[in-house]
């Protein structure tokens, strides 16, 4: 047992990221670039209509144009990426046809590690999976029995083909392409990633959940998902994510569009192990991630909760803007940083409608020389009459080399309109570690236990199976972080 | 002094009160009891004039006046008091202050002068003594910081101070202890009078033990379904909400 | 798109820098330290021109209207009836020393007899002072803060205002501007206050024209150690004024700063930057602020709190109440440094909103790298409490008045930091004076 901070920082510095290991299976790459003919290649692959590659084209455009002059006003210096440097297409040679059988045995060995169970009859009560590696989908669980109920739940690659009415309906129309730098690169490069309708009044009988791997050396990921909740519908959805040890950065520029009309509620968690770096800061995976929702029709519900401990740069808003009439949103966070992580993540909310309510629950962590900031808008607009914002943005220091960051944006056009916004930064009490190493816990437990009482309101957001996980997740993050 | 024929109203949309009949004179004290959800509040909020609750039908008089088309201050000079349920906390907004406003706008509707700083706090002094109510007011914001006793006996000193011809007491005993309920039933009593009216809404018997009331009236689903004197009050206690009901049930079927 | 406004006014200010320094080394020649300083803040203005809303701290606050038109450079010999004007604007029962300036300028003759210990410098005597070439452009640092830089460059002049004994009633600073022309008017202050003094200044802004004005004022503030001082900034400019405000003040060991900032309907444009600087441990700097916004008026506050040493104390709250088409901007950052541990930060900021063309854009911001801190910061945005307000009218208060009494109440806040009885008065006078509660009743569901 660590007796003082130099060990304990120490320990918690060489603490191994578990899921550093490489997938040997045979991958087809396309060479680094991107230009037009990349894009072509990409959708010949993939043999996408026509409409869609012109999306893509426009999507590069605007990534020209605005990689011109790359975002300054995040909390960090944005490292340079050399964008022609990446592979933008990677999949595994065996592509996955008509059952799991198919799927290559290292493949499903990967997930097993990961503790994916892929084989349905192994399958957690009630969780149906789609699995993407290195911007494939190689697997989704569950297909047959969510069709009985008219769910569709499959990769984004078998939607364009299968259902491109309601791709072309929906896609772009929450993120569109001109969005951001990453977002219309995105748009340009998506290889894959989940779709998921579920129709008019259906309670989607199972918790979805897509794991992402990022494999292949000197690759992007480039995912795009998109969920749409028909009239009174309700799903709820879960992303896992992981990825090799490997000593460069590695790029994860993904796009997440929810769509919920009238009274249907989306219900989306993150729980984002990517891999960190090392304790000198080098390597790790960009997670630069584009994710917002809309609640297009009057009661519609968006609820998004993210357990953030991986990624050398941790870089997202998930957001809500709330169109209908008494729509919902909300926000829970828990953003773990340590060594030298950087996280600069919150959300939006962005009120239209009368009666709309939102709700932001950010709890950061910040460990050794790591930097973690919450950045949070929250806008009324003149026509959101009775729109009502609360925001809790909590900040925890570990040890003296860290920093923790608030940058709240309140924006209020609507004089009926009540926002109120609360934070707090401190450090764990020594009177609290005292009074529980009284009660025979030593300190590292008391920690565990004081960081998890912090993360609790945000963690109880996640379904069961997951909380556990990400309690698990946030203790291995934990371990040996006592200042 | 107060006349209400079949008063109806409802909070967003929904009915809560579905044809109310009372008449209160000078000197008398109503009891109105009734299960929660019953309207209760719902009529003393009306009676005030709470713009939350929408009136959808029957009439309020009140001295011969039209009540329901006067807003809400109009209705407390002429002489309408109600002790809220839940006193609100006005950070910043001196207790002190405020009341000396409130009988200036007061007294100024009657065609009286306002009182001289001397005399106002003569009057404060001997309220205060009149209510058992000996909290410094000085330099306290309205309310605020109060224990839930001490709001309800701040809202006695209101009335005290305010002089109406009628007050509603809206649940008035609702958290207090057995010494605050009866400085508060002592406040009342002494204040009591053949010019003035109360109304006394409570879901216990307990606070009619300390102010015994001329006529006790039961609400039940927005209608006065039952009214006597002080021993229906009693039999309540007696028998619960459940007879009422049992005995409605019965005579429809 | 660009960063910077690059404008008519901008090209015209370029133009005029050279014959402006030309004829300022032939009447008030700068000693070279300093001229340096301001060379160097011409060449920043030159690169970096106005900011647009593309720079964070300019997010909200659009200058492109406001300096649409040339605000000419003054030729500074200005005139005016400062015997009446006085009277009108001195505060009632307020026992003050008067310092008068027009155009930032000292009129001695209109200005009562400085306290013993307290020396007001202007002209040569302050740009030679020892002072100057150690505080000057230093404390306020022109660099990445374009009206900063602005003034540097342009102020023909500065005040140096050296307290070295406590004074036993205010400092009242009149600020009177005139001008026959639209003009620019900067100006600028360097403050030093001597070990464990205990001070008081009032600053208060008066035209005596309906002219366009631009004023650009910048205070360079030093506290030794064991300073208490206490700055009421109360800003009643009418139309036409366009009012740019920056304070840097340091802070040594155990030395306590009071700002209280009030700001009212009238002039169009008001950004006030304040800044404390928490130089030496167990000091304590409080801000607090009260903007009542009307009109088309458009009130920014900027502040920074930024503790550099171990066992500092801070708290800050500002208030806003926003009328007509008014738009209040608050902006409060909190830094803690590494090292400074022990540090309680404190922040809160509310607004109201009265009208519904009336917008209101809060980013309260925690900036902290030690650990062993207490830092916490809370926004509000709301209107008035409905619920209170109908209490009141139950005990027959009139709607007015109720609404009255609970912006009042709102206001209560930061009107009780006002130690000085005759100066909270004033103040709650343009308070009533300035609010128009018949216009904010409610919007209907």
């Amino acid at each position: 047992m660590p007796t003082t901070d130099q060990d304990i920082l120490q320990k918690y510095s060489d603490q191994e990221y578990e899921f550093g290991f490489e997938t040997r299976v045979e991958m087809e790459i396309l060479p680094p670039g991107l230009n037009e003919e990349t894009i072509r290649f990409i959708s010949a692959k993939k043999e996408e209509p026509e409409w869609l590659l012109q999306w893509r084209l426009k999507g590069l455009e605007h990534f020209r144009r605005l990689s011109q002059e790359m975002p300054e006003w995040q909390n960090f210096k944005l490292p340079y990426i050399d964008f022609q440097a990446i592979s933008y297409y990677a999949a595994p040679k065996k592509r996955k046809l008509n059952s799991l059988d198919e799927v290559d045995p290292e493949i499903l060995a990967t997930f097993e590690k990961l503790g994916i169970p892929l084989e349905e009859q192994k399958v957690l009560a009630g969780v149906a999976v789609d699995a993407v590696m290195d911007s494939v989908s190689v697997a989704t669980t569950f297909q047959e029995k969510l069709k009985e109920k008219g769910v569709i739940f499959c990769s984004m690659g078998e939607a364009v083909k299968h259902y491109p009415d309601l791709v072309k309906k929906y896609l772009g129309t929450v993120v569109p392409y001109s969005d951001n730098v990453f977002a219309a690169l995105n748009a340009a490069v998506f290889s894959d990633g989940s779709f998921c309708y579920v129709p008019k009044g259906v309670r989607c009988p199972m918790e979805l959940s897509t794991y992402f791997r990022i494999n292949a050396a000197n690759t992007g990921q480039f995912e795009r998902t998109l969920i749409i909740a028909d009239e009174g519908a309700y799903v709820s959805y879960l992303e896992g994510c992981t990825a090799p040890k490997r000593d460069e950065n590695q790029l994860h520029a993904a796009v997440v569009e929810l769509i919920a009309l009238d009274h249907a509620e989306i219900k989306y968690s993150t729980v984002q192990n990517w891999f960190p770096g090392d304790k000198n800061g080098n390597g790790g995976v960009f997670n630069f991630v584009t994710k917002r929702g809309i609640c297009k029709g009057p009661y519609a519900k968006i609820s998004w909760t993210q357990v953030e401990t991986g990624s050398a740069i941790t870089w997202k808003y998930p957001s809500v803007i709330l169109q209908g009439d008494h729509s919902v949103g909300e926000f829970y966070s828990v953003a773990m940083t340590r060594n030298r992580q950087i996280a600069d993540t919150g959300t939006k909310m962005i009120h239209l409608g009368k009666h709309t309510r939102s709700r932001i629950i950010s709890k950061g962590i910040s460990a050794g020389y790591s930097q973690n900031s919450y950045r949070g808008q929250v806008r009324v607009g003149p026509r959101a009459d009775f729109a009502r914002n609360f925001t809790q943005c909590d900040s925890l220091l570990l040890g003296d080399k860290c920093g923790a960051h608030t940058f709240p944006y309140i924006d209020c056009q609507n004089p009926t309109a009540i926002l109120e916004h609360e934070a707090t930064t401190s450090k764990i009490a020594e009177d609290q570690i005292f009074y529980l190493n009284q009660r025979g816990l030593d300190t590292e437990k008391a920690v565990a236990l004081i960081v998890n009482g912090y993360a609790r309101e945000v963690l109880n957001n996640l379904p069961m199976e997951f909380a556990v996980e990400a309690q698990k997740l946030l203790a291995i993050s934990l371990d040996g972080s006592v200042g | 002094m107060l006349q209400i024929k079949n008063l109806q109203a409802s909070v967003n949309g929904e009915p809560i009160l579905k044809g109310v009949d009372l008449e209160v004179k000078a000197g008398e004290i109503h009891a109105i009891m009734g299960p929660n959800g019953s309207g209760k509040s719902t009529l003393a909020s009306v009676l005030a004039g709470n713009e939350l609750y929408e009136v959808t039908g029957g009439e309020a008089w009140f001295e011969g006046k039209n009540l329901l088309e006067m807003p809400p201050e109009i209705r407390a000079r002429e002489g309408l008091f109600m002790a809220f349920q839940y006193p609100v906390e006005i950070p910043g907004v001196s207790n002190i202050n405020f009341l000396k406003t409130a009988l200036a706008e007061i007294r100024a509707h009657r065609g009286l002068p306002p009182l001289s700083a001397k005399e106002f706090m003569q009057r404060l002094k001997e309220k205060q003594e009149l209510v058992e109510f000996n909290a410094s007011l000085v330099n306290r914001s309205l309310n605020e910081g109060f224990s839930g006793g001490e709001k309800k006996r701040n809202e006695i000193l209101q009335l005290a101070m305010l002089e109406p011809k009628l007050a509603i007491l809206d649940e008035t005993d609702s958290g207090l202890d057995i010494d605050a309920l009866r400085i508060v039933a002592n406040g009342v009593n002494k204040l009591r009078a053949k010019d003035n009216a109360f109304i006394i809404i409570t879901h216990y018997q307990r606070l009619l033990q300390y102010i015994i009331p001329d006529y006790v009236h039961v609400l039940y689903d927005g209608r006065i379904i039952k009214s006597g004197t002080k021993e229906l009050a009693y039999e309540l206690e007696e028998k619960g909400y459940d007879w009422i009901k049992e005995s409605l049930q019965a005579s429809f079927s | 798109m660009s960063k910077s406004i690059f404008n008519s006014f901008y090209q015209y200010l370029i133009e005029q820098y050279e014959a402006f320094q030309a004829n300022l080394q032939g009447t008030l020649p700068w000693p070279d330290a300093l001229l340096k300083h301001k060379q160097q803040a011409f060449e920043l203005f030159k690169k970096q021109g106005f900011p647009s809303t593309k720079q964070e701290d300019w997010k909200y606050t659009n200058l492109a209207g406001p300096l649409q038109q040339i605000f000419h450079l003054s030729a500074g010999n200005e005139t005016a009836d400062l015997q009446t004007a006085l009277k009108a604007a001195s505060i009632k029962d307020v026992q003050a020393c008067r310092i008068v300036l027009l155009n930032g300028r000292l009129q001695r003759a209109y200005s009562d007899p400085l306290p013993e210990g307290v020396h007001f410098l202007e002209g040569a005597e302050a740009l030679h002072h020892y002072y100057a070439e150690e505080y000057f452009a230093s404390l306020a640092d022109p660099t990445g803060i374009p009206l900063v830089a602005l003034n540097t460059a342009f102020v023909p002049a500065f005040n140096l205002l050296h307290i070295q004994k406590t004074t036993d009633r205010p400092l009242h600073i009149m600020h009177f501007y005139a001008s026959h022309q639209a003009s620019f008017l900067p100006e600028r202050l360097l403050l030093v206050t001597e070990e464990q003094v205990q001070t008081q200044i009032i600053d208060t802004f008066h035209q005596l024209t309906t002219e366009p004005i631009l004023i650009n004022y910048v205070v360079e503030q030093y506290l030794k150690e064991q300073v208490a001082m206490d700055i009421f900034l109360i800003n009643a400019l009418q139309p036409n004024a366009t009012f740019f405000h920056h304070s840097e003040t340091y802070l040594h060991s155990q030395s306590t700063y009071h700002h209280l900032n009030f700001s009212f309907p009238g002039a169009d444009f008001i950004r006030n930057n304040i800044n404390a600087r928490l130089q030496g441990s167990a000091s304590e700097a409080n801000l607090w602020g009260l903007y009542v916004g009307g009109g088309h008026q458009l009130v920014d506050n900027h502040t920074i709190v930024d503790h550099q040493q171990p066992g500092c104390n801070s708290n800050e709250w500002y208030k806003g109440i926003l009328q007509d088409k008014s738009t209040g901007v608050f902006n409060g950052k909190i830094f803690v440094e590494k090292g400074a541990q022990k540090t309680n930060a404190f922040q809160k900021n509310n607004a109201i909103l009265l009208s519904r063309e009336a917008t209101v854009h809060a980013k309260p911001q925690l900036e902290i790298f030690a650990d062993d801190v207490k830092c916490s910061h809370g926004s509000t945005v709301g209107q008035m409490n409905e619920e209170a307000l109908f209490y009141l009218r139950t005990r027959g208060l009139s709607e007015l008045t109720a609404r009255q009494l609970l912006i009042e109440a709102f206001a209560f806040d930061i009107l009780s930091k006002i130690p000085h009885k005759a100066v909270a008065h004033h103040v709650m006078e343009l308070l009533r004076q300035h609010l128009h509660l018949e216009s904010s009743i409610p919007i209907d569901a």
